[in-house]
């Protein structure tokens, strides 16, 4: 079970090519999250084909990860974008649930509870 | 051609019998050639010549400039068009300079001086498009005018004097002292000093200047150094009449004053070249005419033709710019030169100038001299502070360039004071003003020389913002947005978007800016494809998308391969090869071959045959999602306005003021957004707009550029359906500053593509907003725009065929074109039924435009193809050429197209091994060099993440002192005020070294190597911290995939050479272009260093042994580099090798010679302008591109990558002795060495995808050079490092010129010599691996499914060669072509 002290935050797991890494990391970061992480490098398959991991001398041709964790406010736009972004672009969005013990450092406003 | 060259040697001729005319003048006197006198009532003007010095002086300067401008013009333009005409017109304006500095008389003077004029401005609309010819008007016009005015003061004049002849000036002028008399004198010389303003280009008529960059480089050399002289000329040469107006004398000094201040301003916020050459040329005019009114016409003389000499040569080099930028290093802070600069020269200026009023016998003399003498001591104070504060140069340096700087300036006051001795009695006419008041005059030049600086020291640091505005405003192109000022626009609040709009707006502008390319700056240039963004589409989409979005949205011409096809190169069995077995082919050849404006005549016919069929009965094309076209083209459609050109050119300005070189224009916003709003905010931009009301508009949107364009969009009522494609054409209408854009926002997150996008809609929606209320009573929307449109269109509908008409006339237009396409005539147009009809609509609408390039494309490809395969194939199955056995040594280079011919001269040795592998040879870096300056020695590709630190050894005294020297002179030029003694100072010098350049080029450069020669720094790979460098498990992990990609896993050879390459390029913005593109345009030299001393290092062969690859310690790896332009190779080893015989790599020395030697005379027969001899001698070739690779006119110094069609990736065996003539990229590769094939993978997702990128900028900017090219050389106007732009104003050019793919005029066939090929990639590896690697990498997939490469493999020793295809393998069957029609050739060994 989750432990009560912890606080509900959207987690979002975004699979982009390498070409709209920034596309991405700059919404994010213009719409408040406090931050973001990717793992390059991806392999996998999907509705565009295969595709195979990191590339020795080309940091471009591949997919990555890009992982953040906000609050719900700031999710909903940044879905909204990224939805947006992939009617257009291949990639997928995952949006889920988490729990994290500091909200104020994912940009969580400090509720009247605190 | 011949015309030009003919005019080139009659002027050299003329200059230097004006030197002799000039040496006997000087002997023997003044001389004269008489004629006809004219004579109106009592006044006599003698028609014709009278030399006297300082004719004869002006003479030498006229026909020197004019002998050097037409020289570099002969190579500058070689291959252009129209050239008999711009020879014409270079030696009617040099005849009209000529005359008018010869006359005997005035109106003899005006003459020459109007012809000139007249001339020139047709040299500027020299490129004939329509808005250059425009330009030219505007300017033709402005001069004119002076002109007007000139002549009618010589008339006035005329009645006034009883002589307009310049021997008797002085007495007549004496003579007219009657009142009456004096005041037509006062009147005649303010008309006079009026008209040579307007030609000097004096503030406030110095707009015109400027905008004469859209003509040639040469053009701009000749005008700033001989026709802009006005004022100058005037001067000295009507002297007794100037001087004796005192009204004169002073609006002299009044403009002078205003023009010095006020056009350094203005030059401090033009990001262009040309355009701050220009504006400061407007500077030194007004100096030059301070010192007319100031009664030193001597010093004016010295300074005009010290300024000619500076101004031309600046001109003729402005392409070195770009080079400059990209070795310009830190210098030392600004700030600290300036305060001690101004300290010391104000002390040395009172302990100066005191005794020079006291003692100096003429006071004229001493007074008007101090102003440049102060501007010389300030310059000194510089050269002083550097000595002081310069740490990078050692003392003796220092001590020498102190010493350099202060000769050359105690050697202009010297040359300033002894050539006012020598003028002293040819300007002795007396001066209407007294000392008194010539002395008030220079304390107010003082005075206004200081406003001046203090001005300038305001602007910098944004205390006036309203003042760069209205400059960034002013360098605009000459037009108005708005047919007629308009009033007010509605303000009201922007209402701030929510945050998910802001997101999905953000989504949408990445989506857009997929129809412009990437772009690097020019100082790391990489040919790459101009619509990289599309290659998620195929590559006929591609064309289809990028035509109908890009510029004028025209298609992409196939005229270009309908040459080909006249020329035989694509033959029938080509076209009917691509057309393939289908029933109507014939009609479809027809199509194919049809010209665009076939069937012109059938159109009523046509129009008739659909006419009474509803929509539905007609075949129908896709249907339109998007109109097509943005607020404001809707509105210029509508109302006959050219706001979008407006807009254009101003968002084009905002980029170049806050992109380019930095200004010292402090607006304290450093991102375009944030400057252009805070500057319209001031109301500055009203006034220029047109529109009240538009700065509190603008101060009205939001802060942040991405809500402004989401908050913008939605008051334009864009639908979201249609905001990609809206903004997608707005960003193509300006693709060169959107791509620099989009690369600063890569790599600087302060900067967004939102910024670019929110200037032009914040643009469009004010002036939308103001035309609509005005035209239409309320402002109005997007939407309702585009439905006028249509609305208009319902009714004109036999007008012009519009984007969105009706099915019904569209259908017309197919038939008539496609009926005119198969032969018919209205007869039978008439006669055909409803099915006929159809079938041809259909077939018309099954081939579009892009369709039937591609058709072409493939025709072309075709042959070459078939022929490469058809060679290779023999080879793959046997072993032709087996691989060298204990070569004496390996030779490992680029994979670059031009490596080709070396290695094939190089393997004339046959122990000599080569193979090919990317240039940067498998270590991808950052080199930080010893000044702090950072490149990025990879593939774009990769972002590198290991540094590498280049520590110089301490230069040569003589090269470190000559660099602090041209430090401290440009670090004075970018001070107000300074550049006028500059001009003085180093005008001759300068002069001399264009001279030397335009007639010994090679010297000149031999003497430049000297003077800025840098010894090659030590490379340090490992730091104490981790960061710098390669550590030990990257060495051996880079260096064994470099060597299995190579498939050099055994038997090494005794010395293993890695040469690199660059270009050696001249006053050239595209040098970078000629470099290594696997380097990120920069040479692949140090690259080579750092993988040589890796495969050097003890430890890293150790852990090569370890995993397999075991290389000998007797082997020795050894860096050099190929000088592609030259042709010459060098080896560098890094240490003494005391294991090899030094026999061994003197031998190797001898052989790469040798080979470069040979490839210099192979290569040069493509050149244009290339001497017979070139082709048979030995040493000639070397000499000649030598001499191309110096010369600063040349445009075509090699042909680089030009005719790039294939990759072959294999063993050397399968093309060891096989001329590629420079066409294919060749990689090394064994698949014996690969079993999983991981190294082949490498090389599909990198090599491969560069050479892509290549091949595309290539093949666009040969298909559409105005669009996807960077046009003509000789007008491009560079911007800092970024780019250049093409004439004054404008986008930011991309692509390659039209000097890197086409010899133009200078080819009789008329064909590009870069044939637009897309790649062929052939590899010998096994199918099943080739195909796994496509089937899991989605960027190499993409590239063959979409056409944009096509990939053939020979398979194991077998015969057979496959072309992957979407469907799987497909066996490609060559017919045998015949001999005669071989593109490839076999060397006989």
């Amino acid at each position: 079970m989750i432990p009560a002290h912890l606080t509900p935050m959207v987690k979002l797991e975004i699979v982009v090519d390498d070409t709209d890494i920034s596309t991405v990391s700059r919404m994010l970061e213009s719409q408040g999250a406090t931050g973001w992480t990717a793992l390059p490098g991806l392999s996998g398959f999907g509705h565009h084909g295969r595709h195979q991991g990191r590339l020795l001398f080309n940091d471009k041709g591949g997919q990555t990860l890009l992982m953040a964790v906000v609050p719900p406010t700031v999710a909903e736009p940044i879905v909204a974008g990224i939805q947006e972004l992939l009617a257009n672009r291949p990639g997928v969005m995952f949006v889920s649930e988490t729990f994290v013990s500091r909200p104020a450092y994912f940009g969580a406003v400090a509720s009247a509870t605190d | 051609m011949s015309l030009l060259r003919a005019v080139r040697f009659a002027l050299g001729a003329s200059a230097t019998t004006s030197v002799a005319i000039l040496v006997w003048v000087v002997a023997d006197g003044p001389r004269a050639v008489d004629g006809p006198v004219l004579s109106v009532g009592s006044t006599a003007a003698t028609l014709g010549l009278s030399v006297d010095l300082i004719a004869a002086v002006l003479l030498v300067l006229v026909t020197g400039v004019g002998a050097v401008s037409a020289a570099f013009a002969a190579r500058n333009l070689l291959g252009g068009a129209r050239l008999a005409r711009y020879a014409a017109l270079h030696a009617a304006t040099v005849a009209g300079l000529a005359l008018a500095v010869t006359a005997a008389s005035l109106p003899l003077l005006v003459v020459g001086w109007t012809l000139a004029g007249l001339a020139l401005a047709g040299l500027v609309s020299h490129s004939g498009t329509a808005e250059v010819r425009r330009v030219a008007a505007a300017v033709r016009i402005r001069l004119l005018a002076g002109d007007l005015l000139l002549a009618l003061g010589v008339v006035v004049a005329g009645t006034a004097l009883s002589s307009l002849d310049r021997v008797d000036l002085a007495a007549a002028t004496e003579a007219a002292t009657t009142g009456a008399d004096a005041v037509l004198v006062v009147l005649a010389t303010v008309l006079m000093v009026l008209g040579a303003s307007v030609r000097s280009a004096l503030v406030p008529w110095h707009r015109w200047l400027p905008e004469t960059a859209e003509g040639p480089t040469s053009t701009s050399a000749l005008l700033h150094a001989g026709l802009v002289n006005g004022v100058g000329l005037l001067g000295v040469l009507a002297w007794p009449l100037v001087a004796a107006s005192w009204p004169a004398l002073v609006l002299l000094v009044v403009l002078g004053a205003t023009s010095a201040v006020v056009a350094t301003l203005l030059g401090r916020v033009r990001p262009d070249v040309k355009g701050r050459l220009a504006t400061s040329t407007s500077a030194q005019m007004g100096y030059l005419a301070l010192q007319v009114g100031l009664a030193v016409p001597a010093a004016a003389l010295f300074h005009l033709i010290g300024h000619a000499l500076y101004k031309a040569t600046l001109f003729l080099g402005a392409g070195s710019t770009v080079a400059q930028s990209r070795l310009a290093a830190p210098a030392v802070p600004g700030r600290v030169v300036t305060g001690a600069a101004v300290l010391v020269a104000g002390a040395v200026t009172a302990a100066v100038a005191v005794p020079l009023l006291v003692a100096w016998p003429e006071a004229n003399k001493g007074v008007s001299l101090v102003v440049p003498f102060a501007l010389a001591t300030v310059v000194a104070g510089i050269a002083m502070a550097r000595l002081i504060a310069d740490p990078a140069t050692p003392i003796l340096g220092r001590l020498l360039s102190a010493g350099a700087v202060l000769g050359v300036l105690v050697g202009f006051v010297v040359a300033a004071l002894a050539w006012m001795d020598a003028f002293a009695d040819t300007f002795a006419a007396p001066v209407a003003l007294d000392t008194a008041a010539l002395a008030m005059l220079v304390v107010a030049v003082v005075l206004a020389g200081l406003i001046g600086v203090g001005l300038d020291w305001a602007v910098r640091r944004g205390r006036l913002p309203w003042l760069p505005v209205r400059a960034a405003l002013q360098s605009a192109p000459l037009m108005r947005p708005l047919p007629r000022r308009v009033g007010s626009v509605e303000t009201g609040e922007f209402h701030e978007p929510t945050q998910a709009d802001i997101a999905r707006t953000r989504a949408v502008m990445d989506v857009a800016a997929d129809s412009v390319g990437p772009t690097w700056p020019l100082t790391a240039y990489v040919a790459a494809n101009p619509v990289a963004g599309l290659e998620r589409l195929s590559y006929v989409e591609a064309l289809a998308a990028a035509s109908s979005v890009w510029g004028d949205r025209r298609d992409i011409g196939d005229a270009v391969f309908r040459r080909y096809y006249a020329h035989g190169r694509i033959t029938d069995a080509d076209l009917d090869a691509v057309i393939g077995e289908r029933p109507d082919s014939a009609d479809v050849r027809a199509l194919l071959l049809a010209d665009p404006d076939a069937g012109a005549h059938l159109h009523a016919a046509a129009s008739e045959a659909v006419a009474g069929r509803t929509g539905e009965g007609l075949p129908r094309s896709g249907a339109h999602t998007w109109h097509g076209e943005t607020a404001v083209e809707a509105l210029d459609e509508l109302l006959g306005a050219r706001v979008t050109a407006w807009v254009d050119a101003q968002a084009a300005v905002w980029s170049a003021v806050v992109h380019g070189p930095p200004s010292a224009w402090g607006s304290g916003h450093d991102t375009l957004y944030a400057a252009w709003r805070a500057a319209l905010a001031t109301g500055a931009a009203d006034g220029p707009l047109g529109v009240q009301g538009a700065g509190e508009l603008v101060a009205g949107l939001p802060e942040r550029s991405d809500a402004a364009v989401a908050t913008l969009l939605d008051r334009l009522d864009v639908p979201h359906r249609q905001r990609i494609g809206y903004l997608s054409r707005t960003l193509a209408r300006m693709p060169g500053w959107a791509a620099h854009q989009a690369w600063r926002a890569a790599h600087d997150p302060r900067h967004d593509i939102a910024d670019l996008l929110a200037v032009r809609l914040g643009l469009e929606f004010v002036l939308v907003s103001a035309a609509t209320s005005a035209s239409f009573g309320r402002p109005a929307r997007w939407q309702e725009l585009v439905t006028m449109l249509d609305e208009r269109h319902d009714w004109d509908a036999d007008g012009a065929p519009a984007l969105h008409a009706g099915p019904q006339a569209d259908a017309a237009d197919l038939l008539a074109w496609a009926a005119g396409a198969v032969g018919w005539d209205e007869r039978r147009l008439a006669q055909a039924g409803p099915d006929e009809v159809d079938r041809l609509i259909t077939i018309a609408r099954a081939f579009p435009p892009h369709v039937r390039l591609e058709m072409w494309q493939s025709a072309l490809e075709r042959s070459f193809r078939h022929d490469l395969l058809d060679t290779l194939r023999p080879r793959s199955a046997g072993v032709a050429s087996p691989r060298p056995a204990g070569p004496r040594a390996q030779v490992v280079t680029c994979i670059d197209v031009r490596s080709e011919r070396l290695r094939r001269h190089l393997e004339d040795a046959p122990d000599i091994e080569t193979l090919g592998f990317a240039g940067f040879f498998g270590v991808p870096f950052s080199l930080v060099d010893a000044d702090g300056l950072t490149t990025a020695q990879c593939p774009v590709l990769i972002s590198p993440s290991n540094s590498v630190h280049g520590a110089s050894p301490s230069r040569p005294v003589a090269a470190s002192a000559v660099r602090s020297t041209g430090r401290t002179f440009r670090a004075a030029q970018k001070q107000p005020l300074l550049p006028m003694v500059l001009a003085e100072a180093t005008g001759w010098l300068l002069g001399a070294a264009a001279t030397v350049r335009t007639v010994a080029p090679r010297l000149a450069k031999s003497l430049e190597r000297h003077g800025t020669f840098r010894p090659p720094e030590a490379l340090v790979l490992s730091g104490a911290d981790g960061s710098v460098g390669f550590d030990d498990s990257e060495r051996v992990y880079l260096a064994e995939a470099s060597l299995r990609a190579m498939g050099l896993v055994e038997g090494f050879a005794p010395v293993v050479v890695l040469l690199g390459h660059a270009g050696d390029t001249t006053n050239n913005p595209y040098a970078a272009g000629y470099d290594c593109g696997a380097c990120g345009g920069n040479g692949g030299l140090v690259n080579a260093r750092v993988a040589a001393i890796i495969l050097n290092d003890p430890q890293v062969r150790d852990g090569l042994r370890e995993r397999g690859i075991d290389i000998p310690d007797s082997t020795v790896v050894v860096a050099g580099l190929h000088d592609t332009t030259r042709d010459v190779v060098s080896l560098l080893p890094e240490l003494p090798l005391p294991e090899v015989p030094g026999h061994l790599l003197a031998t190797l020395a001898d052989d790469l010679d040798r080979a470069a030697r040979a490839t210099a005379a192979e290569r040069l027969r493509h050149l244009p302008d290339v001497p017979a001899r070139v082709a048979g001698g030995k040493d000639a070739g070397r000499d000649h591109a030598a001499r191309r690779a110096a010369d600063w006119a040349e445009t075509r110094p090699e042909w680089g990558l030009a005719g790039n069609a294939a990759l072959v990736v294999g063993p050397r065996e399968l093309t060891r002795g096989l001329d590629l003539d420079g066409r294919v990229f060749l990689h090394s590769y064994r698949r014996e060495s690969d079993p999983d094939g991981a190294a082949l993978e490498v090389i599909l997702t990198a090599p491969l995808v560069v050479g892509q990128w290549i091949n595309s900028g290539y093949l666009f900017a040969t298909l559409d050079p105005q669009r996807f090219g960077a046009g003509d050389k000789a007008l491009h106007n560079p911007v800092g490092g970024i780019g250049v732009l093409r004439g004054a104003h404008g986008d930011l050019r991309l692509g390659l010129p039209f000097q890197g793919i086409s010899a133009g005029s200078a080819d009789p066939s008329g064909l590009p010599v870069h044939e637009p090929q897309r790649l062929a990639a052939v590899v010998a590896a096994d199918r099943e691996v080739v195909a796994g690697i496509i089937d899991r990498q989605p960027s190499v997939r993409r590239l063959l499914t979409g056409r944009w490469v096509s990939l053939y493999v020979f398979d194991a020793g077998t015969p057979d060669v496959w072309q992957w295809t979407s469907n799987g393998w497909h066996r490609v069957l060559t017919p045998p072509v015949a001999s005669s029609s071989r593109i490839l050739q076999e060397v006989s060994s």
